[in-house]
């Protein structure tokens, strides 16, 4: 699998793309468990009720993943790989960052 | 049916937290006699607990997923009514904690299976630990928030 894909590149696109996602809240889709239903826009009806964006996140977060990963592995060097995978130290605290942007609200108030 | 789940899903994290641990503290650790439990706690084959680490992480991943929506309605809803605003951030957290293990499992998967033992030590050492960190994190908030509301 490795032979046709970077996956610590793969990870490191994955993070950064989740942290960003949430961070501007802009999931691939989101999920309406009360009826379940998805949905690839915001829906402004109470009635189905609460929106969940968070599978919406993963998804979008995946697919420039599995592009950039592709792409790294088959043009670049091993040695730039290898240099590139060295940002992995910045994954916990990206998601980390954005996490507490999203949902701090909830300890704040909403005002925080 | 989502009681199972729940219950299986706690299951499995016991399972995973085992085994994350074990290579977690046997990353840190020197080749040396192992005298005490502690010792013999972390003396184990690390690499050999790479692949039940990936399978029992996505499995207990998507069984949480799967369950998540009924946790929404009714959990969260409940926590929020009742104004328990800090255990509804602390799942929250949860949430993207345990997307940090899961975005990281393709290159832990990468610095155990396919590079030597010799190379990227501090990668692998950094990776693994912030792995049973979100596992420990999301056991013990999952076992929280169980405790407080549970899904019936």
């Amino acid at each position: 699998m490795t032979r046709f894909i970077s996956l610590p590149l793969f990870s490191i696109v994955a993070s950064l793309g989740y942290a960003v996602a949430v961070y501007v809240n802009y999931p691939l889709f989101r999920y309406y468990p009360l009826v379940e239903r998805f949905s690839l826009i915001d829906i402004p009806d109470r009635s189905l009720g609460p929106a969940m964006a968070w599978y919406g996140w993963i998804a979008i977060a995946i697919i420039p993943a599995i592009i950039v990963g592709v792409i790294g592995q088959l043009f670049l060097p091993a040695r730039w790989l290898d240099k590139l995978a060295r940002l992995i130290w910045v994954v916990p605290f990206m998601i980390l960052y954005a996490g507490w942007v999203a949902e701090k609200s909830w300890l704040l108030g909403a005002g925080g | 049916m989502t009681v199972f789940l729940v219950i299986l899903h706690a299951l499995v994290s016991i399972a995973l937290i085992g085994a994350i641990t074990h290579q977690g503290l046997s990353v840190w650790r020197r080749p040396s006699p192992a005298r005490v439990f502690f010792d013999r706690f972390r003396a184990v084959p690390a690499p050999g607990y790479a692949t039940p680490i990936v399978v029992l992480f996505v499995t207990d991943f998507a069984l949480g997923a799967y369950v998540y929506p009924a946790y929404i309605l009714d959990v969260k809803a409940s926590l929020a009514d009742f104004g328990f605003n800090t255990h509804i951030f602390l799942f929250q957290a949860k949430e993207h904690i345990a997307v940090i293990g899961l975005m990281l499992l393709p290159a832990y998967w990468h610095y155990w299976k396919y590079t030597t033992p010799d190379k990227f030590v501090m990668i692998r050492r950094y990776i693994t630990t912030v792995v049973m960190l979100a596992v420990w994190w999301n056991l013990v908030i999952g076992h929280l928030l169980n405790n407080v509301r549970g899904l019936m």
